[in-house]
């Protein structure tokens, strides 16, 4: 009996504390890094969407170049020369700000000459968190004007 | 000597019955606060991330929508043109102008009674999209800030002065929305860049 007097009285061992501490931290430390983790998704999203964006306008411009085989003399704009790298800034939520630096590539290659036919591939690459690089890319087939 | 169980019965319900000391209610009802007060701002922070998560997927979807039938139609139109509305009246941008403005007018084919029109409606900051029918004007996007929207490019990205024929046209929106109850203002961007694929 009087064991269990003195029980009732005791409070809580410092084992038990350390172990109630340790899950009350682990489950706090899961809700936060899920917190963290969609935050972290939601951004790299945003980052990628603009971009693809980036490497679809690209792309256009790439498309608006004219390749006209059948005028004399022939037209050509279709060359690596005429897009080189492009230096951007991928912005996070458009207002300006949390900018993240991007390269625009552009590869044109030529796929057969009979019929004339090139492949043209646009690369946005671009580091996320300053250290995770990540490519963006598009690519696309092209044929002379008609 | 034995006591009876009826004593230790009593001396265990005047402990149960003592209650808690003013530093340990103190203790608890701070853990407590401490508690709801993250569950709370955890909540606040989860409703502030929905509502930005949630515009940005409306201005996609808007996006997906809109730009893609203003890029088809780009795409296969037979002529198109940046311009100015004044007083409800398109007027295109001429040679040695700089080829940007808040209307863009589209030819599907060489009929030039054939027309679709989007335009920036700067009174009421909205974007619209019309045709040459009577009535057909609708309203595309609101919260629309930006005085120019439409603009032609050379393959290289510059600005074009003249009429070029193989020309990009590139869209920017800029939206904004006002902040309001457990959510901060709103500003975001949208651009697109469109070529017309028959190009001659």
């Amino acid at each position: 009996m009087a064991f269990d007097r003195s029980r009732g009285l005791a409070g809580l061992t410092l084992v038990e504390v350390i172990v109630a501490l340790g899950i009350t931290m682990l489950t706090v430390g899961a809700v936060v890094e899920g917190y963290i983790f969609c935050t972290t998704a939601s951004a790299k999203d945003s980052l990628n969407m603009a971009a693809t964006g980036r490497v679809m306008q690209r792309i256009e411009e790439v498309r608006s170049a004219r390749w006209d085989t059948s005028s004399f003399p022939p037209v050509d704009q279709l060359v690596a020369t005429n897009f080189p790298d492009k230096n951007i800034s991928l912005e996070l939520n458009g207002e300006g700000v949390e900018t993240v630096p991007a390269t625009v590539k552009t590869f044109i290659t030529d796929i057969s000459t009979t019929p004339p036919l090139r492949r043209v591939r646009v690369d946005c690459i671009w580091l996320f968190k300053g250290s995770e690089p990540v490519t963006n890319s598009i690519e696309t087939c092209r044929a002379p004007d008609q | 000597m034995k006591l009876p169980k009826t004593f230790f019965a009593a001396t265990c319900r005047r402990a149960r019955a003592r209650g808690f000391t003013l530093p340990e209610i103190l203790i608890a009802m701070t853990i407590l606060i401490l508690v709801v007060t993250g569950i709370l701002a955890a909540h606040v922070f989860g409703l502030k991330m929905l509502q930005t998560n949630q515009t940005k997927l409306t201005a996609t979807e808007w996006s997906r929508n809109n730009f893609g039938k203003l890029t088809g139609e780009i795409h296969s139109c037979y002529q198109v043109q940046v311009g100015t509305i004044t007083n409800g009246a398109f007027a295109g941008l001429l040679d040695g102008e700089a080829q940007q403005g808040n209307s863009l007018i589209i030819y599907p084919t060489s009929d030039t009674n054939h027309f679709i029109v989007y335009f920036l409606n700067h009174p009421d900051q909205t974007l619209r999209r019309t045709t040459e029918l009577p009535g057909t004007a609708m309203v595309l996007a609101e919260n629309v800030t930006n005085n120019i929207a439409f603009s032609a490019h050379d393959l290289s990205g510059n600005f074009l002065t003249n009429n070029l024929n193989n020309r990009v046209i590139h869209v920017m929106l800029e939206f904004f929305q006002p902040a309001l109850f457990l959510q901060s203002a709103q500003y975001y961007k949208l651009e697109t860049s469109v070529a017309r694929r028959a190009l001659q």
